[in-house]
């Protein structure tokens, strides 16, 4: 499909390339330094459970240049939530700027505003604090307890699902009856999983700095994937109306999620508003390891029941989710556990979900690429192995007698939506079968599969599993774009879709420039500057090049038609009868006007107007990109060492509109996933004090540790989409854990339930 | 203290605090290329070439630095052109993605190609061990410095 | 959070000068080598700086007699490049520098830095099977082998560590070291370096070294004997690799657990003991 394009379909360099690798000061540190600039620095509670009696700030408000301390006494104690979603967010109003209570080893005590860091961390080391320590929280169950310690004992928290019981959150969805279901199947399996906390580790940490423009307008310019909801959620907090506050999010170094929060907006905004001068602050690494948020850790049953011929009967999934101290997204990334995982075997009469998100005195959970669809993947695609074993079929083709197709629908799209009933949806594209076909071909399937062959203390497997994720959130998300044209026919696109590493902007462009018929470099981007930009929900939820996309390639069509009427009258042609071609409107003779002479004339000429147009898009449908996963893994049984050699991810995104930064999606979501499946671990002491609190610690993937890794673009083309494209970004990070643990599973014959797959535990798992 | 570096070329006379790093240091004099991703010498955002060599900026003291020739990402490329080939082909091979841990990366494997004018992937690897990146998964980005490679000792053979 | 705050910043060019600002032992006082853990790591008090790069050497020498001279100052990366290093006992050096943090650390970690720290070590059991010794700086020159430079606590008293000393090598000689860990740039959890002689026909001496147990190093000095007297037939491997985990104490750590830890001293010891079999055979 892609050859019926010219700028889509190729790849082109990033947009903002020449910046990035010349090392242009393009992210928010980076950044000249207004005069006047207060560091703020964050005290944090060494206490996972406890009660702050009194806070004494004095010795901290002499030291030289301190100009501002913040804690509970002096701040706003409007409850909000961090959660960076749309309005109203469906996340409980449990947090507070600073609360009289911490409630996790990493939560907020005060802040202090001075000339330098080194006098605001100097301050902060004076500031004494009493505490009243309370009983920590440290698990699942431990919440769960009757009598348990209760985490959120205010008054005035809203939409918790069940405070006294730390309920954060709780959700059940059904189709048909599981229980009956389940009952009426020739073969049951049941499998229940347990995944850790995990952090995204972007490599530019939270970074944010405020100051007043000349009119006395606050200015947040953020590390953030949301600046519009920064702009809304910022506005709320502190009594500033939304026009008072303009938000800039320039380059920012990785997000995956976790800049899906608004984390640390709030103090230098505050201090600006307060001092009148710039502010800046900046997570340490520390700081980001543990006052940030995380992957919610999850124990989840899945119960799957086939009749004899294969065929799905009966699929139940029970989730027990750890939020951590607050709710944020806790409700939502529950629902997705489910929303992104149960249709794709929708042959099932009988589904069943029910899931409750808890507080514990442990980090906070967050959005994190995957969101949800990580957790439940594992136990669902590791049940289906060994449902497949049961039934003496191939995982393969077990698989595809399943996965749902092209023109098919699941109950559960209305069931399970985003924290809430979902929205009807018909699969409109579908090329899982050849995602498996050439998967299973590239890693030698049928060659290797239960073969178990041996090198010294080394065994070798093959495993894989499949997935679907989606493409925005139906009906509840929303993009929009603006494209103005100038008088060389260059053009300029507003997008408040937010690049944040991914090639956003690059890929909008081509999308607008393909519709335009100008190469790429005629298309100027502008992104996620609330003054400048028209609105955009930010990038999550695997939103962008479908939402974002679908409004950009409106926008242009648009103008596309406003040329053609003005070329119209230059080349005395009718509207219709005319194309854009090549940056000129070419008629059916030989007659033609460049988009150069339009642009001249529209601006200076006759008729004066400005070509443009601002187009929205509301996403109806989120259709899924599916994925076919593979890897061959060597598992050393003296030391249970799991080396993954080679991994194969086939994936049917649509249309890829750079086929390079679309690839480059698949491979680092893999990475991130992989080093999930195998090391990256948040590991905790007793009390709740983290152990792991930087890279030498907390390991995420090096080159050395990555595996031969090939991604396989799969021709596909989605109707409803720009371009025929849907989305790439998260889908790959699932893969990891369940195809890694059917490989353990093929070279050993154990089934691991726990991540992450260490050596030792894959050793004590090898011997009983 | 009063220290003088020669950064890309060009001197830099600072007076700093005895204990600041180089990478403080460098940051405070406008070389914002070099990023502060951990302070703690884990994560290679922070290299800069010391002699050619590649060093994590953020575990030297800046005085340790004096008397030796510190080049950044912005010194890279020759005075006449507008990239070096390691900068080149990583936005050709599409191993950019946030372009954070891009110059320390490039850095790097420009000390790798002086060692090594050829190396394999797994060489490619080895080298870049310290240099970590979240989003790419570094397939494109041992491409692009394989493509660099290939340019460079072409370069050098037509002499 | 709290780092040191330093006041002053000395460039000795003797090692004497240095050794004045040292020799008190004052704790506020640290000598400066290649920078690596300092920079990240000094206590809040320390606020004074004595930076060695001028007065300790850097090179290395490889004397006629076989013995191998390193000065304090050489970096990692240039003992990964040096060729005598690279064929002293079969190639260990090489073999375990090349895994050793990365190249950003390698090209500014010192020896003599890295030695007096005395944490958690890849090279320290490397140094201790090969019987390495150190040259230390008290006011005079002593030389000491490298076990008793930490079993004595020299490293932690006053004194500048001036060069390490690796023997001369018996002619039919080889080891090899081996680290586990959870990724390529990662602490070890477990490491084990092992070096055997052969004297004639017998097993001259036998040196098994593990490290990161995760206490810095520890001979098993038990299955050294068996080696002696049984050889390095693969029976006797696993013997010795038994009897290895018996007498290597380990701890539980947040990394591994000490039970996972013993069962690492066996399976390595037998595997590197295997590989020394191995080159020695192919010498």
């Amino acid at each position: 499909m892609a050859d019926k394009f010219n700028v889509v379909g190729i790849s082109a360099h990033r947009v903002d390339g020449r910046g990035l690798v010349t090392g242009k000061p393009v992210f928010v540190d980076d950044l000249p330094k207004h005069p006047g600039l207060l560091h703020v620095a964050l005290l944090t509670s060494p206490h996972a459970h406890a009660r702050i009696t009194s806070i004494d700030t004095r010795a901290a408000e002499q030291v030289e240049g301190i100009a501002l301390v913040l804690d509970h006494r002096n701040t706003p104690h409007r409850r909000y939530t961090t959660a960076g979603q749309g309005y109203p967010e469906p996340s409980p109003y449990d947090s507070r700027m600073f609360d009289t209570k911490v409630r996790w080893v990493g939560d907020r005590v005060a802040a202090v505003a001075a000339d330098t860091l080194e006098s605001a961390e100097r301050a902060l080391g004076l500031i004494e604090v009493d505490y009243e320590m309370l009983d920590p929280v440290l698990s699942i169950d431990e919440a769960l307890a009757d009598g348990a310690p209760v985490i959120h004992d205010e008054d005035d928290a809203l939409d918790v699902w069940d405070a006294e019981r730390n309920i954060s959150a709780h959700m059940v969805a059904s189709a048909g009856d599981a229980e009956k279901g389940l009952a009426e199947s020739d073969v049951v399996v049941e499998v229940t999983t347990e995944t850790h906390y995990a952090q995204h580790a972007p490599l530019e940490p939270h970074v944010v700095s405020t100051f007043l423009d000349e009119q006395g307008r606050l200015v947040i310019v953020s590390s953030t994937q949301v600046p519009f909801h920064v702009r809304r959620i910022i506005g709320r907090l502190l009594d500033v109306p939304v026009h008072g506050i303009r938000v800039i999010k320039p380059r920012i170094g990785g997000g995956f999620g976790v800049k899906q929060e608004v984390l640390i907006e709030d103090l230098p905004s505050l201090v600006t508003l307060r001092t009148g001068r710039p502010a800046q602050m900046v997570y340490t690494r520390e700081q980001e390891f543990i006052s940030s948020r995380t992957r919610h850790p999850m124990r989840i049953r899945v119960r799957l029941g086939a009749k004899d011929d294969g065929t799905l009967h009966a699929l139940a999934m029970d989730v027990l989710s750890n939020t951590g101290a607050y709710g944020t997204h806790g409700l939502t990334v529950l629902s997705n556990v489910g929303s992104k995982t149960l249709p794709l075997y929708n042959k099932a009469p009988h589904v069943s979900f029910r899931g409750d998100a808890v507080y514990t005195n442990l980090p906070v959970g967050g959005a994190y690429r995957g969101y949800g669809a990580t957790q439940g993947y594992f136990p669902l695609e590791t049940a289906v192995d060994r449902l497949a074993g049961e039934l003496g079929m191939d995982a393969l083709e077990w698989r595809s007698l399943n996965h749902i197709r092209e023109g098919e629908t699941s109950p559960i799209f209305v069931a399970l939506g985003e924290g809430r009933e979902g929205v009807e949806q018909t699969i409109t594209s579908c090329e899982l079968d050849e995602c498996i076909r050439l998967g299973a071909e590239r890693i030698g399937w049928s060659e290797k599969r239960g073969k178990r062959e041996r090198e010294g203390s080394k065994v070798h497997g093959v495993g894989m599993s499949v997935h679907m994720q989606g493409s925005g959130i139906p009906m509840i998300d929303m993009g929009a774009a603006t494209i103005k044209m100038n008088d060389d026919g260059s053009f300029n696109l507003l997008v408040g879709a937010t690049d944040l590493g991914t090639g956003s902007d690059t890929i909008l462009a081509q999308i607008a420039a393909e519709v335009l018929a100008v190469p790429l470099e005629s298309v100027i981007v502008t992104s996620s500057d609330t003054d400048i930009t028209p609105f955009d929900v930010g990038a999550y939820a695997s939103s962008t090049t479908y939402v974002s996309g679908m409004a950009v390639q409106k926008a242009a069509e648009e103008v596309r038609e406003q040329i053609l009427e003005v070329a119209a009258l230059m080349l005395e042609a009718d509207p219709g009868e005319l194309e854009l071609v090549d940056e000129r409107v070419v008629a059916g003779d030989d007659r033609s006007v460049s988009l150069a002479n339009i642009g001249i004339r529209t601006l200076y000429g006759v008729e004066q107007q400005q070509i443009g147009a601002t187009a929205s898009f509301v996403p109806e449908l989120s259709p899924p990109p599916f994925l076919a996963s593979f890897c061959e893994v060597a598992v050393d049984e003296s030391t249970g060492r799991v080396d993954v050699l080679r991994y194969v991810a086939a994936i049917d995104c649509g249309t890829a509109i750079n086929p390079k930064l679309a690839e480059g999606q698949l491979e680092g979501a893999i990475a991130n996933g992989i080093g999930f499946a195998l090391f990256e671990e948040m590991i905790f002491d007793a009390e709740g004090h983290p152990k792991t609190p930087d890279f030498a610690r907390y390991k995420i993937p090096g080159p050395m540790d990555m595996p031969e890794l090939e991604t396989i673009l799969v021709d596909s083309y989605e109707p409803t989409g720009p371009m025929g494209a849907k989305s790439v970004s998260e889908i790959g990070i699932n893969a990891p854990i369940p195809t890694i643990a059917n490989a353990i599973y093929d070279a050993t014959g154990v089934w691991l339930t726990e991540t992450p797959f260490t050596p030792e535990r894959v050793w004590r798992a090898l011997n009983g | 203290m009063r220290i003088t570096l020669r950064i890309n070329d060009n001197e830099l006379r600072a007076e700093i605090a005895p204990g600041a790093t180089l990478l403080e240091t460098l940051r405070a004099n406008g070389y914002t290329s070099v990023k502060d991703g951990c302070a703690n010498g884990d994560c290679g955002t922070c290299a800069v070439l010391l002699d050619g060599r590649a060093a994590a900026s953020c575990l030297l003291f800046a005085a340790q630095a004096e008397g030796k020739e510190i080049t950044t990402i912005e010194g890279l490329a020759g005075a006449d052109e507008a990239y070096h080939p390691l900068q080149q082909t990583m936005l050709d091979a599409g191993g950019v993605q946030c372009g954070y841990c891009i110059p320390g990366m490039i850095l790097t494997a420009s000390d790798l190609l002086a060692l090594n004018p050829s190396p394999t992937r797994a060489d490619i690897a080895e080298y870049l061990v310290g240099n970590l990146c979240r989003c790419t998964g570094y397939v494109k980005q041992i491409d692009a410095i394989e493509m660099a490679a290939a340019i460079l000792s072409e370069g050098a053979i037509d002499g | 959070m709290s780092r040191p705050s330093i006041a002053e910043y000395h460039r000795p060019s003797t090692v004497e000068e240095a050794w004045s600002h040292v020799s008190d032992g004052s704790p506020s006082v640290r000598i400066l080598s290649g920078g690596t853990d300092l920079t990240i790591s000094a206590p809040p008090d320390v606020d004074t700086l004595v930076d060695v790069a001028r007065c300790l050497d850097h090179s290395i020498e490889a004397r006629r007699d076989g013995s191998i001279r390193i000065g304090a100052m050489t970096t990692f990366t240039d003992m990964l490049l040096n060729d005598a290093l690279g064929s002293y006992a079969a190639g260990v050096m090489p073999e375990m520098l090349s895994d050793l943090g990365n190249p950003l650390l390698r090209n500014i970690s010192t020896i003599g830095g890295h030695l007096a720290r005395g944490k958690l070590s890849d090279v320290v059991p490397v140094l201790v099977a090969l019987d390495a010794e150190v040259v230390v700086y008290q006011g005079d020159e002593k030389q000491m082998t490298i076990q008793r430079y930490y079993d004595e606590s020299v490293h932690r008293s006053p004194h500048l560590l001036t060069e390490v000393v690796l023997p001369v090598a018996v002619k039919r000689s080889a080891a090899a070291f081996l680290r586990f860990a959870r990724t390529a740039f990662d602490f070890p959890m477990l490491n084990v370096c092992c070096r055997i002689d052969f004297d004639g026909h017998m097993v001259g001496a036998a040196r098994i070294v593990c490290g990161a147990t995760p206490l810095r190093s520890q001979r098993a000095s038990g299955a050294e004997s068996w080696i002696r007297e049984h050889g390095l037939e693969a029976r006797a491997i696993e013997a010795a690799a038994r009897r290895a985990r018996e007498e290597i104490h380990t701890r539980d750590g947040w990394v591994a657990s000490a039970e996972y830890r013993s069962h690492l001293v066996e399976v390595l010891t037998s595997r590197c003991l295997t590989e020394v079999a191995r080159r020695l055979a192919a010498r």
